[in-house]
């Protein structure tokens, strides 16, 4: 077995990897969030009794999922920490989303 | 073990390692399982052979202590250079995945605005929604203590990565038992049924949308519970997880909180809105 390109991804990745085992990581601090935020959710729909539209429930719930969502990916799976250009790799599916929304916006 | 590894290597010294080749019969199964069912049926039970061979392989091969873990190699040169290219071939692999859940909400969604009935969150929804946010905060949980673990072994901590690895499995196990639960309480006790039904048929789209959301993230789950439990399996092996050789937790464990990123999404779509 060659031990070529185990060397050569220390080399090459290697300074990635450095930079995320010795920068502190918040992951407590996240597991809070997620957690309050959660809680907050939960409540949301509660909140048409106090005259709050349908429709600023649906935009509070998308910001809160879209916020939690953005924390999981950057700390939990390290994407804070990785390469600029694999940070952009799930945002490629995005534009199937955008196409998705177009088509409900769009609907007869 | 650790002999039985460098024997099993032993015919490829001089040679780079490429890495099984089973995980490539799954997915050449996956492709022609899926491809049948849209096509030609009968081809969906030669994918399910296929796959049955390549679980067995990857088993077999595996039972024989053959690994891969130490074989690292970056991406070609290029714009991937710094990222390992199992890494890579995971993140690709949730792309996929985010199409494919992309594609089931955004249909459900629009089955719901063309809906003539919706049941309402809190008002007349069949949906527990205090028992699933116990699930939830099951899953956000698991999250917290799957980074424990990779930290762990990252550390060198065994008893901590051990330790948060169990529970990450313990966590996982949960939410689909509860899932179970719910999805027994619903279809025997509420009549909500993937298909029309004469007892509650104002809830024929909004059980399947429901079931079609929910059935295919708890089959990802289920599969994720899987690999944890290969992973704990693993972890209590002398010296098969090292500060060094870990790749397998992490790539386990970023599939693992993609469920929950999807889970993020479905629980206020699919029950608080």
């Amino acid at each position: 077995m060659s031990m070529e390109p185990q060397t050569e991804l220390k080399e090459s990745g290697g300074l990635a990897k450095a930079a995320i085992e010795t920068v502190k990581k918040p992951y407590f601090a996240v597991f809070v969030m997620l957690g309050v935020v959660t809680l907050f959710e939960i409540n949301v729909p509660g909140l048409g009794a106090y005259g709050i539209p349908k429709i600023v429930q649906i935009t509070m719930l998308i910001a809160t999922s879209v916020a939690k969502a953005t924390l999981v990916a950057l700390y939990y799976m390290h994407l804070k920490y990785e390469p600029l250009v694999l940070r952009y790799v799930p945002l490629v599916p995005l534009g199937l989303v955008a196409i998705l929304i177009l088509a409900l916006v769009v609907r007869k | 073990m650790a002999d039985e590894h460098a024997s099993s290597l032993e015919g490829h010294a001089g040679a780079e390692h490429h890495g099984s080749v089973w995980p490539f019969v799954i997915a050449l199964a996956g492709g022609v399982g899926f491809a049948g069912v849209i096509t030609y049926f009968p081809f969906a039970f030669v994918g399910l052979g296929l796959l049955a061979f390549g679980v067995g392989g990857w088993l077999w091969q595996d039972a024989r202590g053959v690994r891969f873990g130490d074989v690292t190699h970056s991406t070609e040169p290029g714009m991937f250079r710094d990222v390992s290219i199992r890494k890579l071939g995971m993140w690709l692999f949730i792309v996929s995945e985010i199409f494919f859940f992309s594609a089931i909400i955004g249909n459900s969604l629009a089955l719901r605005a063309r809906a003539e009935y919706w049941p309402s969150p809190g008002v007349d929804s069949p949906l527990n929604i205090p028992l699933t946010a116990v699930n939830t905060f099951m899953l956000i949980a698991s999250s917290f203590t799957m980074v424990q673990a990779l930290k762990g072994i990252e550390r060198g901590n065994l008893r901590n990565f051990r330790l948060a690895l169990l529970a990450t499995l313990i966590l996982g196990a949960t939410f689909v038992s509860i899932q179970v639960y719910e999805y027994n309480k619903l279809f025997f006790f509420e009549h909500l049924t993937p298909w029309k039904n004469s007892v509650a048929p104002q809830l024929a789209t909004f059980g399947t949308t429901f079931y079609m959301q929910t059935g295919f993230h708890g089959a990802h789950v289920t599969g994720g519970v899987i690999g944890l439990a290969y992973l704990n399996y693993k972890a209590w092996k002398k010296d098969w997880f090292t500060p060094k050789n870990h790749e397998a937790v992490e790539l386990v464990g970023l599939y693992w909180h993609f469920v929950d990123i999807v889970w993020i999404f479905l629980f206020p779509i699919v029950y608080l809105i």
